[in-house]
């Protein structure tokens, strides 16, 4: 084939018509991600200095241990879900069994390494007698040091005995499932075998993520947390009101179309300009919209944005720290602007869908006596899963990276509530603060997060996924 | 949803629906009628909590924010750039769309999977890296420029090229697109140049746009390129081409038609909704840009846009919420006036993307 006949042919004829959008996605969405993997092994502030191996991403998640085994278990997690919904038929037999029994060894070789490092950790640490390399040590082994010296010892050894516990769970259960001689495995097994996995990657998890919050960068974990109640909370919400806001709308009624306008409006203004007038309606004095709405109901004005009491402890009285006292009162400010900008988006792409089922099945369903509750959760919701598939993944990915409104609602709080910094927030400052190589580092983390939700939630959702996105 | 806009028959359960919807709308239009309200109050009645409507509605509060917000320059910068990106997205987009849904080319899933993979990195990724390139740290500024130059090239021959097969097709005409698209690109060259020349100031402002020396900071461009790439144009793109007839393509192919006067005179007019959906949506997107204008105007005169605008204001008038809400009023009301234009084909075509 000529040159001229490769450029200009008929094959050609795509790439010109595709071309300059993609080179501009690959110019600045593509490339930006390995410029960002290159910027993050060196120290870059703020320009480019020294090779740095992968210290920037010590720095961020602690040790080595912890940060791997807080992924390893992430990715635990999911394939125990799969495993779970997995019907006994769905593997063969010999894979099933192979793939059990790897993921019991691995964990029990985990569990037994763990063992023999806090072991020798306690024969090591009497040794030391300086006292930096007493903190470097503690730090590298990850273990709670806190206390004084017979607590510590107390406190490893609890670990050690734990750990080796583990171990021997571990490996006898491996030995069940791959030598007894069963002729085929129980039809429960796959439930058994992934709850188990989920049951131990969430331990793990926890154990994971204590230690990193111990060594790592505190404030960037935080971040992550709320992220995290950022984004399943306003998901969640948005999907479920967008639901029933479809159902109102699903039959034409009268003056429907003034409806759509005000429910879409939200979605389409400009987020600085609505987060700046959010910030006035849910200012703490008395004068505020939301206070005077409280006032109505004979309820003491309050603080809304700078509040930073987790809701735990604001509904229940319940002093819990991180991730089980909830998102704040100021997080759940930010997530209503959430909610309120997107239910309405998520509400259209739904009454598509559900306009898109055909009307046949519930006339078929009433016929059989089906009641609207049934109808609903039996044909409505399964054939909507596509739907809310699409909404779940694009709405995780698009709060994940939320910033305008957040980062104008935490700049009114005159950048006081820490509670309301959010990953892309926490990246942005800083950049801004000129530490590139830290930021470009948090920021491929973040990419990793994203992938293995999204794989997830491919993995999770596959089955029922009858459309090609 | 189909266009005929007769109402079904009441039935009981519509009680429901329109508490359902009523509700809805009225949180929906809550915030926006606080900030109207609030843009006429004098600073007494902003902070007193039992006042509802301002007694007389002050518009100083709109010359206010005017002023003290810069409004009127950076309503020129954010127009430019609001303006560029949008043409540049819809532009390149559309192109891209049709060729994922109309043309079978060599890689072409390979293309599209890297679309999707783009569908999904999150702007904490990009920021720092593109922010990077754009100071000219990773390669030189050089090859930046020529691509920004390509670019509006490519652009503007396909609009000039757009625009004159279209008037063809309408007056029945036969002429020669394709020679007239060149000289009208030479002549709109030509012009550039020649007030460039005739005008100092304006040779400078060109020359720096279109060739800045070591950087990116400070230009319009910055706004502007990151923008025109936007994987998810392209797919709402390629979801309505998708739903073309193939016939018409194949009868247009045994005229004599070719890809792009195919794309040109027949795609294009048929699909006024997607291309009006999705600049409004390029329009929206671009108008609300807001971290990257921060990072990357640091010169002495930024070229801010309203949105950045709008953050100084709230800083300069910290107490003055009616300056400030008059403010996000200016902001708000041109996105709202292009959304209304353009509402019913945005929920329609919205919705076809998350069906099929």
């Amino acid at each position: 084939m000529s040159m001229i006949d490769r450029l200009f042919g008929r094959q050609a004829v795509g790439w010109w018509f595709a071309g300059p959008g993609l080179l501009m996605l690959v110019m600045w969405q593509i490339a930006p991600i390995v410029i960002a993997g290159f910027m993050s092994v060196h120290r870059w502030k703020p320009i480019r200095d020294r090779y740095l191996g992968l210290q920037h991403y010590a720095d961020l998640l602690g040790e080595w241990g912890p940060g791997i085994l807080f992924f390893t278990c992430l990715s635990l997690l999911i394939g125990g879900v799969w495993l779970f919904g997995q019907p006994a038929r769905a593997l063969t037999e010999r894979f099933r069994r192979s793939l059990i029994a790897a993921i019991l060894m691995i964990g029990g070789g985990a569990a037994l390494w763990g063992r023999n490092f806090l072991i020798d950790a306690k024969a090591v640490f009497p040794t030391l007698t300086e006292k930096r390399e007493i903190r470097d040590f503690k730090r590298s082994t990850f273990a709670d040091w806190r206390g004084d010296e017979v607590e510590q010892m107390a406190l490893v050894t609890g670990s050690a005995n734990q750990f080796t516990l583990y171990a021997a769970l571990f490996f006898a259960m491996a030995a069940l499932i791959a030598f007894l001689p069963w002729r085929r495995l129980p039809r429960w097994s796959n439930r058994l075998a992934g709850a188990a996995i989920v049951l131990i990657a969430c331990g793990a998890l926890a154990v994971a993520w204590q230690r990193m919050m111990i060594a790592g960068s505190n404030d960037f974990l935080a971040s992550l947390i709320n992220t995290l109640f950022y984004s399943v909370g306003v998901v969640f919400t948005q999907i479920t009101i967008g639901l029933i806001i479809a159902f109102g709308l699903y039959r034409r009624i009268r003056g429907d179309g003034l409806f759509r306008y005000l429910i879409f409006l939200p979605y389409i203004t400009p987020a600085v300009a609505m987060a700046t007038v959010f910030s006035v309606i849910f200012r703490e004095r008395s004068s505020g919209l939301m206070n005077r709405i409280l006032d109505l109901f004979g309820v003491e004005p309050m603080k809304w944005l700078s509040n930073e009491t987790p809701i735990m402890e604001a509904l229940f009285g319940l002093e819990w720290a991180g991730l089980a006292g909830g998102p704040t009162i100021g997080l759940i400010t930010v997530m209503l602007f959430g909610v309120w900008s997107y239910a309405g988006y998520n509400a259209v792409i739904l009454l598509a869908g559900l306009t898109s089922i055909p009307k046949d099945l519930y006339e078929a369903a009433e016929i059989d006596g089906a009641s609207r509750w049934q109808a609903f959760t039996k044909i409505t919701l399964p054939l909507l899963s596509p739907v809310i598939f699409f909404l779940a993944l694009t709405g995780l990915i698009g709060t994940f990276q939320a910033f305008n409104h957040t980062f104008v609602m935490f700049e009114q709080t005159g950048g006081r509530n820490e509670s309301l910094i959010v990953a892309s927030i926490f990246v942005f400052q800083e950049l801004r603060s000129g530490d590139f190589g830290a930021a470009a580092s948090m920021g491929v983390l973040l990419f990793f997060l994203i992938l293995l939700i999204t794989a997830a939630q491919f993995i999770l959702a596959g089955r029922r996924l009858n459309s090609d996105l | 949803m189909d266009n005929s806009h007769t109402p079904d028959r009441f039935e009981t359960g519509d009680i429901l629906r329109y508490a359902i919807l009523g509700l809805a709308g009225f949180l929906s239009l809550i915030p926006f009628v606080y900030m109207i309200l609030l843009s006429g109050m004098n600073q007494y009645e902003a902070i007193n909590a039992s006042t509802w409507v301002p007694k007389t509605f002050l518009f100083e509060n709109f010359e206010t924010a005017w002023a003290y917000g810069r409004f009127w320059l950076y309503a020129i910068n954010t127009v430019v750039v609001t303006l560029f990106s949008t043409l540049g997205q819809v532009v390149f987009c559309a192109l891209a769309g049709y060729a994922f849904a109309a043309i079978p080319f060599k890689g072409k899933r390979m293309a599209f999977l890297l679309l999707l993979i783009t569908l999904m990195v999150p702007e904490a990724v990009l920021i720092t890296p593109t922010f990077t390139v754009i100071k000219g740290q990773i390669f030189g500024i050089a090859i930046l420029n020529v691509m920004t130059l390509v670019l509006i090239a490519t652009a503007a021959t396909l609009l000039l090229y757009a625009v004159l097969s279209v008037y063809a097709t309408i007056t029945a005409r036969q002429i020669p697109v394709w020679p007239l698209t060149f000289v009208g690109l030479v002549a709109f060259i030509g012009m550039l140049l020649l007030a460039g020349v005739v005008n100092r100031d304006f040779g400078v402002v060109l020359s720096d746009e279109l060739w800045p020396p070591k950087t990116l900071l400070n230009t319009y461009q910055v706004m502007i390129l990151p923008m025109i790439g936007n994987a998810y144009s392209i797919f709402l793109f390629r979801q309505f081409f998708i739903q073309l007839p193939d016939e018409l393509w194949q009868a247009a192919r045994l005229e004599g038609a070719n890809h792009l006067q195919y794309f040109v005179r027949v795609v294009v007019p048929l699909s006024i909704p997607a291309f009006s959906t999705i600049g409004v949506l390029a329009f929206i997107w671009s108008w609300n840009s807001y971290a990257w204008p921060i990072l990357t105007q640091t010169g002495a005169d930024p070229k801010f846009t309203l949105s950045v605008g709008l953050r100084e204001l709230s800083d300069d008038y910290i107490g003055h919420i009616p300056a400030q809400m008059a403010g996000a009023l200016i902001v708000v009301l041109p996105v709202m006036v292009a959304y209304s234009l353009a509402v019913r084909q945005f929920t329609q075509s919205l919705a076809r993307v998350g069906i099929k």
